[in-house]
């Protein structure tokens, strides 16, 4: 009796032995995963070792002192640290309401025809190269800037009063605060495109209910759509913030390059990211290397910190 | 199922009083940009009683409900023509203030819609927008509401939780709770028990016999024993014409089209 294949009933379903390959693509899988973890890790722990030696010979002074003197070798990096917080939070605090209301006109108010060309437009200012911006920021805007605004406001402070001290600095076109607007430029079509997705997974049974009970549109907007999606608004905001953090060649364009604490709005600055790409190339001392590696890192930590945040307010909740 | 695109439909409209008409279409059309989905619907809506709006999927009738508080408006495309009368004011006319409309015209959804915000603030949310009144006020109309709503006994003690935290049949009555709230004239509500299980839906039930002693309620139910239970007229719809109205134990027990016949034996639907 040879045993037959069964043809009835209840068959046997085999595979020609090692046909599966699961565990190839899995093993593939892991190794792309790893690869990454490997390279972030990495990453940092050379940035540590690299920047250790600044760090452990200034100690809290690398983050206190605002003295950058390659001359001497002594490099406190106070001033690039805060002129990249001060300038990402201004970016911030110029987009955010445009961006807001970019989103709202799109989701809400928008005529069907424009939507589309108007989402475009929103998705090509985020496509523009940074160091285009950097280049329109100094021929174009910076000159209009200074004509326009820093002179008039400088001469129009009154002498001893807030506005004085806020609008200090030499009337150049450049500083922390065009920078700060190029910058918001730049995040701004981010903020934009999150915000209105956010908006549109609002439910359309809610907001009608809202129309419902007799809503106006900003009623709706105020009491309904921006609670439901208020926990993602802050991760957006948070994204946002993360590229302004990093970003490099339109900074560096526009900013002023000054290593000293910024005194005005107007006055020069830097930011960390803006030092590093200057200097790099110049750096003669080991010292001088380490600094602006440890200035790397530093960077580093805020902008992990900065999208962490983001991360726990986008994935913390769908709504509420 | 005959050739439907050929047949003349006939009409069989029973007349109500016309000092009790609260609200009507008449000769309604409703379109979907160039889809014409109701032809020519003339309904009237009694006052302080409860019409119910069957037929089988697609046939319209939520598409009449939604148009009259016109929430259609929101959506570009979507048009009514003819007249709906509220008091013998047409709504369908240009300058007619949407939000006002729709204070006055309240409306439940399917699918419970809780705002992200407290259960106090969800029924206190519609009041706050049209009248200033004092907090002991305020509190006052969102007990009455939570009672009438027959939800107060189940809220009443985590009133400043969030609304989301209820169970689907709780937030349906909080929907409900939120529209009266705001004292509309007109309830409209689109299958308000189709998510809900049987005992939610027994007390929505119960809730919307309580409230026609002072609003005027228009219902889309799927649910036939539903309509038979709470409603005083009910009207039948196909195809996006209406076939029947009547008052709803006639329509039930002796209907006239034999469409409607049909539809409520359940031979077809």
């Amino acid at each position: 009796m040879t045993a037959l294949p069964a043809t009835t009933g209840e068959t046997t379903r085999t595979r020609p032995a090692g046909a599966s390959f699961d565990p190839i693509f899995l093993g593939l899988c892991a190794a792309a995963a790893t690869l990454l973890l490997t390279a972030l890790a990495g990453i940092v722990v050379s940035l540590l070792i690299g920047g250790w030696p600044a760090l452990s010979h200034f100690k809290l002074a690398f983050f206190t002192s605002s003295e950058w003197d390659p001359v001497k070798d002594i490099y406190g990096g106070a001033g690039p640290i805060v002129g990249t917080l001060i300038t990402a939070l201004l970016s911030l605090v110029f987009a955010l309401p445009i961006a807001f209301g970019i989103a709202v006109f799109l989701v809400e108010f928008c005529p069907p025809l424009l939507r589309r060309p108007i989402g475009i437009a929103v998705e090509l200012l985020a496509g523009v190269p940074s160091i285009v911006y950097g280049m329109w920021g100094l021929f174009i805007f910076a000159p209009l800037f200074r004509d326009f605004v820093e002179f008039p406001l400088i001469t129009w402070a009154p002498p001893g009063s807030i506005w004085e001290k806020l609008f200090q600095g030499i009337p150049n076109g450049s500083g922390i605060l065009v920078a700060s607007i190029i910058l918001s430029v730049m995040i701004l079509p981010y903020i934009a495109a999150t915000l209105r997705e956010l908006f549109l997974t609002v439910p359309a049974k809610v907001r009608e209910s809202a129309y419902g009970v007799g809503c106006t549109t900003v009623e709706v907007v105020w009491s309904v759509t921006l609670p439901y999606v208020r926990r993602s608004a802050i991760g957006a905001v948070m994204l946002g913030l993360g590229r302004a953090l990093g970003e490099t060649m339109a900074v560096t364009f526009i900013i002023g390059n000054s290593h000293a604490f910024p005194k005005g709005l107007f006055d020069g600055g830097s930011t960390i990211a803006s030092t590093i790409a200057n200097e790099f190339a110049e750096a003669t001392s080991d010292m001088h290397t380490s600094a602006l590696i440890a200035l790397g890192f530093v960077l580093f930590v805020i902008t992990f910190a900065v999208l962490a945040i983001a991360r726990a307010f986008l994935g913390a909740s769908k709504h509420g | 199922m005959t050739d439907t695109k050929t047949e003349v439909y006939e009409s069989f409209v029973e007349a109500i009083p016309a000092d009790t008409i609260k609200l009507e279409t008449k000769n309604l059309d409703f379109f979907y940009g160039k889809n014409k989905s109701l032809h020519n619907v003339s309904i009237p809506f009694q006052r302080k009683s409860i019409t119910g709006l069957i037929g089988p999927s697609g046939c319209g009738k939520s598409t009449l409900l939604r148009a009259l508080n016109r929430i259609y408006a929101l959506y570009p495309g979507q048009k009514a023509e003819g007249q709906i009368l509220l008091d013998g004011a047409n709504v369908l006319d240009k300058g007619v203030d949407l939000s006002l409309l729709r204070a006055r015209v309240g409306m439940v959804f399917q699918q419970p819609t809780p705002f992200p915000m407290s259960i106090y603030d969800n029924v206190a949310f519609g009041v706050r927008l049209y009248e200033k009144i004092s907090k002991a006020d305020l509190d006052q109309r969102v007990e009455e509401s939570l009672k009438r709503s027959a939800l107060w006994n189940e809220v009443k003690d985590k009133l400043h939780t969030s609304g989301l935290g209820l169970s689907g049949g709780q937030q349906q009555r909080l929907c409900v709770a939120r529209s009266i709230a705001v004292r509309p004239e007109v309830i409209l509500l689109d299958e308000p028990a189709s998510a809900l299980d049987p005992i939610s839906t027994a007390k929505l039930e119960e809730t919307l016999v309580e409230l026609k002693a002072d609003y005027t309620i228009v219902i889309v139910t799927h649910n036939l024993q539903q309509a038979a239970r709470i409603s005083d007229h009910a009207a039948f719809m196909f195809l996006g014409r209406l076939i029947e109205f009547a008052q709803t134990a006639k329509l039930f027990d002796n209907p006239k089209a034999s469409r409607t016949a049909d539809y409520i034996t359940g031979r077809f639907g």
